[in-house]
């Protein structure tokens, strides 16, 4: 289990480094969080699992996606 | 050229970086038990919270749950003030050395898309807008608040705390914000109780840092720990003061990336 | 209440200023916000000063305040420790800070945003001294970062905030592999303590091995990055250079000076840390060299006096080193280190006047290019200042970070040079000390008077009374520094080491003179070497390299892992 988490997790991350649409990289960003928190419940951390939940699938997604509305949503021809 | 040279070099880089930290991940020596060993005999009774990792961030090392919250504190007020000059430096539209100075039109188009306002100004919207988000929303965001009170008031008993509580308060905040039907006056959006509330609960803090030295236990010392029965009182209070500031600060900083009234 | 608890004012009055200062700008609007902004300041930058008088006698009769924050037990609590180092350190924070507030009341960015971040700055630069938990380390670090960060970006001039982002990025991906390294060396020994950290080393049958060493190595590359030694200082000169001009005295002065004798507590009492002090002395020697030669082909004023902070960092850097190198008990080694510690407090001192000075010049002239800007002193003179205040400070910096007596930077720039007769290190920073003349001389012609009579189009904007109190008084202190030379010098050595020097060092002898005439001359031979065709193309092709985001993670990288290699060589 933990190691699918973590392979998962290594994927959606290489996913949000290559992805051209910001928005589809903040989303992959989310669900990384989530499957940390998900990982902290199965090693028995209560406490860090509710804090990276509710900060990193919750508060941290709401503050980049209030970023790339301000800015510009794809990436630039480099 | 230089392209190549940059990439090799980013290659090397890479390459020794996990040479360093290799060693690291591959020592199998026993794990050293001595702390481990003190806060399962003696967690409990000094700090007065069942649950030992509230008993340890806010009783053992509390001065550096201060110092996070400083962190926090500091980079909601920082970016909001960047972002605030930021916004009124692109509407000006000022004039470096080597770009051109914006035109009429490009200067609109900033001033309507790209302005950052802080919550209480009307702003237009491009999407269509249902009657889904309110109901949702502005529903569940009591609940969800209800939520982080509990988290941040029984942290000492169950998994919880005084963060954890406080995000969850702000993500009612925002939930309160996304909800809100058009006229209806919710002041626990409005950014300046939020300030406020972010103000005094820092300035308890410190007060609540100093009382320990006022009650002869040193700095950030438990006050109650000889006078009452329940030491813990000083960690519910923590906990509260904590969850009010990290609740209002990041509930602030949502808001205004956010906007409040997208009519 | 204790009389122990004191050592605990430099890091709760400013905390407590800046929780006044934040209610006073949420509650309160206009002039009662200004009172209680200014009340914030004072409690926070004024009062600590009565607390250091009050520990003085205590540190000097050699007494240390030691103990867990919150009377815990000491393996699992923070421990912190309050010596000499730190009243020192702490003395040399105060000063600038409360200068730099003082400027930026007048000219730079005011308000109570400003002070409240400022103040936590300052609270934080206490907190990184005394703790001796290498977690709490972190966290001071961190809070000193992101208030920095904060108030980089806090005015309008353009490339600010990109100075301040690119310093940011740095800098929070250092602190991930500070995090690294603390997390090594807890697996190994089990304590977060800086004693308890050793103690476990030493219990182990062979000392840690190699975790224990890259964990170390880690630390220390991670705090360095902090402290802008070459290879890792490529974030500085833009955010020096950028930032609003009482920031940059308070970044050049003390932010790049606490992590290094922070780290100091750590490297006293780990296995190599001796052979990373021997390795970083010698990467503070050139770094002293070629940061001089880069400032000298600056055009950008302040961008000058950063690469020039570059520079004398490496001064301190080099004593410091060699002094760990050597070990702090050994007559030579107290003698390097009280001569680091003079050096960065005096450096503190000259460079943020400065940087205010030229700040209020240009500013004034509205023109930052020292190869346009003329006739500055005419321009300061229509601006309403009778006496020259600014003129007369500049000269009094530019003077003392050149070494000439009776100045501040002569005494110290001696004490280096005294202790490391003999090696190779000693011409490095001699040939350090020409350059530095060199592009004073550069800088000092924006005050020059205007030959082509050119009309530049100024305001006439007054200069504020705060900065020429502020600039006023740290002149002053560099000329004290110089006075009083000896008694200040076995106050820092007594401090420091616990020991008086064996013999009275001559500051005024006649070699020392002859040093700086000679020094003086060959500055203004290369001074003039520059004005010459080729060498000035030369400079300008330096100049123009362009900066590379990446290559700020690649000499980080490579920088750790060289330091990794060479204490893994010495295990």
């Amino acid at each position: 289990m933990t190691i699918m988490l973590l392979v998962l997790m290594l994927g959606l991350s290489i996913f949000m480094l290559v992805s051209r649409d910001l928005l589809f990289g903040i989303i992959a960003l989310s669900a990384v969080s989530l499957l940390s928190a998900l990982l902290f419940y199965l090693q028995q951390a209560p406490d860090v699992a509710i804090t990276e939940a509710a900060v990193g699938a919750g508060v941290s997604t709401v503050v980049f996606i209030g970023i790339i509305r301000y800015t510009e949503r794809k990436d630039r021809d480099p | 050229m230089k392209q190549k040279a940059i990439n090799v070099l980013t290659i090397i880089s890479l390459a020794s970086v996990t040479l360093v930290l290799l060693p690291l991940f591959l020592e199998n020596s026993p794990w050293p038990l001595s702390a481990r060993n003190y806060l399962e005999l003696h967690g409990v009774g000094d700090s007065g919270a069942i649950n030992l990792v509230s008993a340890i961030y806010l009783g053992f090392r509390v001065f550096d749950t201060l110092g996070e919250t400083i962190v926090l504190l500091t980079a909601v007020s920082g970016t909001i003030g960047v972002l605030t000059r930021a916004g009124a430096v692109l509407a000006e539209g000022y004039d470096t050395s080597g770009t051109p100075a914006l035109t009429e039109q490009e200067k609109k188009v900033i001033m309507d898309d790209h302005t950052f306002t802080l919550a209480g100004e009307k702003r237009r919207s491009h999407a269509l807008r249902t009657h889904l988000l309110e109901v949702v929303t502005g529903v569940l965001g009591p609940v969800v608040l209800l939520f982080g009170f509990y988290l941040m008031l029984y942290g000492h008993l169950s998994p919880g705390g005084g963060f954890q509580g406080g995000v969850v308060t702000a993500s009612g905040i925002i939930f309160l914000a996304l909800g809100n039907r058009i006229g209806a006056k919710n002041p626990l959006i409005r950014a300046s109780v939020l300030d406020r509330i972010e103000a005094a609960a820092f300035l308890l803090l410190i007060l609540a840092s100093l009382s320990g030295i006022l009650m002869g236990r040193g700095f950030f010392g438990n006050p109650l720990q000889d006078v009452t029965a329940i030491p813990a009182g000083y960690i519910i209070l923590l906990n509260g003061i904590i969850g009010l500031k990290v609740g209002a600060g990041i509930g602030f900083l949502c808001i205004a990336m956010v906007g409040r009234e997208i009519s | 209440m204790v009389f122990e608890d004191i050592v605990f004012a430099p890091i709760l009055l400013p905390l407590l200023g800046a929780a006044l200062v934040i209610t006073a700008k949420a509650f309160l609007q206009g002039r009662p916000m200004k009172i209680l902004e200014y009340i914030g300041a004072f409690v926070g930058l004024g009062l600590p000063w009565l607390s250091f008088a009050l520990t003085l006698p205590a540190v000097t009769s050699g007494r240390v305040f030691q103990g867990v924050i919150g009377n815990w037990h000491a393996s699992v609590g923070i421990t912190y420790q309050f010596d000499g180092l730190a009243w020192l350190v702490n003395v040399l924070t105060y000063s600038v800070c409360s200068a730099a507030w003082l400027y930026s009341l007048g000219s730079g960015p005011r308000g109570p945003a400003f002070t409240s971040v400022f103040l936590i700055l300052t609270a934080s630069l206490s907190a990184t001294i005394m703790t001796s938990d290498i977690f709490n380390l972190f966290v001071c670090l961190e809070v000193v970062g992101i208030s920095s960060y904060i108030l980089v970006a806090s005015t309008d001039k353009p490339g600010a905030s990109l100075a301040s982002f690119t310093y940011l990025m740095i800098s929070a991906s250092a602190m991930v592999f500070f995090l690294l390294g603390v997390y090594g060396l807890y697996r190994v020994t089990g304590s977060l303590s800086y004693q308890g950290i050793a103690q476990g080393l030493k219990a182990l049958p062979d000392g840690g091995g190699m975790t224990a060493v890259i964990s170390l190595a880690l630390i220390i590359s991670s705090t360095v990055i902090r402290v802008a030694v070459m290879p890792f200082s490529g974030w500085l000169p833009d955010a020096h250079a950028l930032a609003p001009h009482a920031v940059s005295a308070v970044l050049s002065g003390v932010l790049i000076k606490v992590p290094l004798f922070a780290l100091s507590r750590i490297l006293l009492i780990m296995p190599v840390g001796a052979q990373a002090g021997q390795l970083l002395g010698w990467a503070g020697a050139l770094t002293a060299l070629i940061g001089v030669i880069l400032a000298l082909s600056q055009a950008d004023a302040k961008r000058l006096l950063a690469y020039h902070s570059v520079s004398q960092i490496g001064y301190v850097v080099c004593a410091w080193g060699i002094a760990l190198y050597v070990g702090i008990t050994t007559s030579k080694g107290a003698a390097l280190m009280t001569a680091a510690f003079l050096h960065a407090f005096y450096h503190a001192l000259f460079k943020g006047l400065l940087f205010l000075s030229v700040g209020t010049t240009v500013d004034r002239a509205g023109e930052r290019n020292v190869y346009r800007l003329r006739g500055a002193a005419a321009i300061l003179r229509s601006c309403g200042e009778r006496i020259p205040v600014t003129l007369l400070t500049y000269l009094a910096g530019a003077l003392a970070i050149s070494a000439v007596p009776p100045f501040n930077g002569f005494i110290s720039k001696n004490a280096i040079s005294y202790a490391l007769e003999g090696t190779p290190l000693y011409y490095l920073l001699f040939a350090a000390g020409i350059g530095t003349v060199a592009s004073f001389i550069k800088l000092s012609r924006i005050y020059w008077p205007d030959r082509s009579r050119k009309e530049i189009p100024v305001p006439a904007v007054p200069v504020p009374l705060t900065s020429k109190i502020s600039q006023g008084g740290l002149a002053l202190l560099c000329l004290g520094g110089g006075i009083l030379a000896s008694r200040i010098h076995s106050l820092v050595m007594l401090l420091l080491s616990g020991t008086r020097a064996e013999y009275l060092i001559q500051w005024y002898s006649a070699g020392a003179l002859l040093k700086t005439g000679a020094v003086i001359a060959l500055g203004t031979g290369v001074y003039l070497l520059t004005t010459t065709g080729i060498i000035a193309r030369v400079l300008k092709v330096i100049r123009e390299q362009p900066g590379d985001f990446r290559g700020l993670y690649i000499s980080f990288s490579i920088g750790t892992a060289l330091l990794a290699g060479w204490m893994l060589l010495h295990l």
